[in-house]
C-alpha cells in the first residue's frame, strides 16, 4: 500500500479558503477574520462569507526560512511573510514566492496573491494547491 | 483549600535517547520520584506529553506507562497543551490536591522527538502553529519566532548580536547544571557563524529538540527531606494567530501574570526560552525589565546567579534541550533544585516562579513555589 498523508476530504473542505481566501465578516461590527470564524469577538454569530482574493495587499514583514518541514524540502529556503489586506486590515501569515532577490522584497512592499502548488503528497496522493503571494508586478 | 507540597522530583538529562521509548523514559523518572517520596503508593498519575500519539503512535500513553511499572490500578490521564503540557499537567495536579480530590499525584513530563529526522521533526513541531492555515503553507514556529525577533529588533534598534546574548548567558549558567545537555561556553561569534534557521535566528540560538523526562510528585503532606509548597498555579491564553495581535513582539499571556511579582515576590525565575526572543520578552512581560531594555540588562549580568533576581540559572531550555511537552518539567525540577540548593547552588532564595509557553504565545502556565523552613 503506497503511503499518502493528506486525506482528500481534509483538503477539499478548505478549497474556498485556500483558493479564494474566503474570510468571514461580522454583520454586526464588520470585523473580518481569516481564517474564518463562527463567532465574532463582539459576540455576534451572524457572519457572512467574503473573498479577500481581489483585495490590495501589503507586505508587513518577512523571514527567510531555511530549516523547513519535510513537505517543503525541495522549495527551501522559503520566504514566510505577514501580509495585510488594506480594506479589512486582515493579516495573513503566508508564503512569499517569486523573490529574485531579498532586496527586491524589501523595496516592493506591495504584494499580490498567486495560485500555486503547495505540496505534492508523494507519488500517489493528491497535489495540494493554495494562495501564496508575490511582489506585485508593476506595469 | 489545602496546601500543596512537592514531595519529590526526578529528572534525566535530555538527549538523543535512541535506546528508550516513551514508556522507558517516563517509567524511569516516575520510579525514581516515587522511590524518593518514600512510597510507591500514588492516587493518580498525570502524564504531560505533546507527542506521544504523533511520534510513538500511542494513545492512552499514561496507561501504558502505568502498566510498565505494574501500577495496574492507578488512575491516570494524559494532558496535552503543546509545549506547555507540563505546566498544564502540574496545574491540573495542583488543583486535584488542593481541592482534596486526591492526596498524592505524580506528574510525569515526557516526550520523544529525537527519533525523527530533522525535517520530519520540523513538520511535527509546526503542528504547534495552525496546521490548516499556517503549517499547510510551510510556516513553522521558528519562522514565527524570527518574525517576532525582527519586529523587536526594529522597534528598539537592536542588532541580532544583542538578542543572541541570551544564548551566551544561558551557556554560562548551564556550566553549573549537571542536567544541562549543553554545557560548553559559546560566544556571540559562535552563534553568528552557525547556520541560519530562519533569518535572523541561527542554530546556536535555538533550543535543540531532544528526548527527555522528569517527574514531580505533589502531595497534601510535606516530605521528610524538604518543605516546598506549590503556592500558585494558573494559565493564561491568547487564542489568536500571531499576525492578528496588535504587536507581534510581546508575550501577551505572560503579561497577565505581571502582578504576581509584587504579590509573591519571587527572586528565582525559570522562563521558557525555546528561542532567545522568548526569554527576552518573558523578562519584559513579567516586569523584570522595562520594555525594550531586556537585552541590555542581560548583557550587564543583571539576572546572573548571585544577583538579587536570578533568571534561568539552569541554562534554560537553550541548554537543557527543547523536550516539547516536557519542557516545563525541566524548568520546574531545576527551580526546585535551586530553591533547595541541591546541585544548583545560586544563593539563598525562598520563592521561585516557573513559566512555560505553548506555541507562539497561545498559552502560558505559571507556577510559584515557596521553600518553607
Amino acid at each position: 500500500m503506497p503511503a499518502y498523508t493528506v486525506p482528500v476530504p481534509r483538503y477539499w473542505r478548505r478549497i474556498g479558503t485556500y483558493y479564494r481566501l474566503e474570510a468571514s465578516r461580522c454583520r454586526n461590527c464588520g470585523r473580518v477574520y481569516y481564517p474564518p470564524r463562527m463567532r465574532c469577538v463582539c459576540g455576534c454569530k451572524d457572519m457572512e462569507k467574503i473573498r479577500l482574493l481581489g483585495g490590495k495587499f501589503q507586505l508587513i514583514d518577512f523571514t527567510v526560512l531555511h530549516s523547513v518541514s519535510e513537505d517543503f524540502e525541495k522549495q527551501k529556503p522559503i520566504f514566510v511573510g505577514i501580509v495585510e489586506e488594506s480594506s479589512t486590515n486582515v493579516r495573513i501569515i503566508t508564503q512569499i514566492v517569486d523573490v529574485a532577490d531579498v532586496s527586491d522584497l524589501e523595496k516592493s512592499r506591495e504584494v499580490e496573491p498567486v495560485f500555486r502548488v503547495v505540496k505534492r503528497d508523494g507519488n500517489v496522493g493528491i497535489i495540494c494547491y493554495g494562495t501564496k503571494f508575490r511582489p506585485k508586478i508593476v506595469g | 483549600m489545602r496546601k500543596v507540597y512537592v514531595l519529590s522530583y526526578s529528572l534525566m538529562t535530555a538527549g538523543r535517547h535512541y535506546d528508550k521509548g516513551l514508556r522507558e523514559l517516563a517509567g524511569k523518572v516516575l520510579l525514581d520520584a516515587l522511590e524518593r517520596s518514600g512510597s510507591y503508593d500514588v492516587d493518580m498519575i498525570v502524564l504531560a506529553s505533546a507527542l506521544s500519539d504523533v511520534v510513538e503512535e500511542q494513545l492512552l500513553a499514561s496507561s501504558i506507562v502505568c502498566e510498565y511499572l505494574s501500577l495496574e490500578n492507578v488512575p491516570n490521564i494524559r494532558v496535552e497543551l503543546g509545549d506547555a503540557s507540563s505546566g498544564a499537567a502540574l496545574r491540573y495536579a495542583y488543583e486535584l490536591v488542593r481541592t482534596g480530590a486526591v492526596d498524592k499525584v505524580a506528574v510525569i513530563c515526557a516526550d520523544k522527538i529525537a527519533d525523527l529526522v530533522s525535517t520530519r521533526a520540523n513538520k511535527v513541531l509546526s503542528y504547534l502553529c495552525d496546521s490548516t492555515y499556517e503549517s499547510y503553507l510551510g510556516v513553522t514556529q521558528a519562522a514565527q519566532a524570527a518574525l517576532m525577533t525582527r519586529a523587536y529588533m526594529r522597534r528598539f534598534d537592536y542588532r541580532y548580536e544583542d538578542i543572541a546574548m541570551w544564548s551566551v548567558k544561558m551557556h554560562e549558567h548551564a556550566q553549573n547544571n549537571p542536567h544541562a545537555a549543553m554545557r560548553r561556553k559559546i560566544s556571540v561569534k559562535d552563534i553568528m557563524s552557525s547556520e541560519v534557521v530562519s533569518d535572523p535566528i541561527r542554530l546556536f540560538d535555538t533550543a535543540v529538540p531532544l528526548d527527555g523526562a522528569s517527574c514531580i510528585v505533589l502531595s497534601s503532606e510535606p516530605g521528610r527531606e524538604f518543605k516546598i509548597v506549590l503556592e500558585y498555579s494558573s494559565t493564561a491564553c491568547c487564542n489568536a494567530s500571531l499576525c492578528m495581535r496588535p504587536e507581534i513582539d510581546r508575550l501577551y499571556t505572560l503579561e497577565r501574570f505581571r502582578d504576581l511579582a509584587s504579590k509573591f515576590s519571587p527572586t528565582l525565575f525559570e522562563l521558557c526560552d525555546k528561542f532567545s526572543i522568548f526569554g527576552i520578552l518573558g523578562l519584559e512581560a513579567l516586569g523584570l525589565s522595562e520594555r525594550g531594555k531586556a537585552p541590555r540588562a542581560i548583557a550587564e549580568g543583571m539576572f546572573d546567579p548571585g544577583s538579587k533576581v536570578v533568571v534561568n540559572a539552569s541554562g534554560g531550555l537553550k541548554c537543557m534541550g527543547y523536550t516539547v511537552g516536557a519542557c516545563g518539567g525541566y524548568l520546574t525540577c531545576c527551580l526546585i533544585m535551586e530553591l533547595l540548593q541541591d546541585k544548583l547552588n545560586v544563593g539563598e532564595h525562598s520563592v521561585g516562579l516557573v513559566c512555560d509557553v505553548a506555541g507562539i504565545d497561545r498559552a502560558s502556565n505559571v507556577l510559584i513555589f515557596r521553600r518553607e523552613s
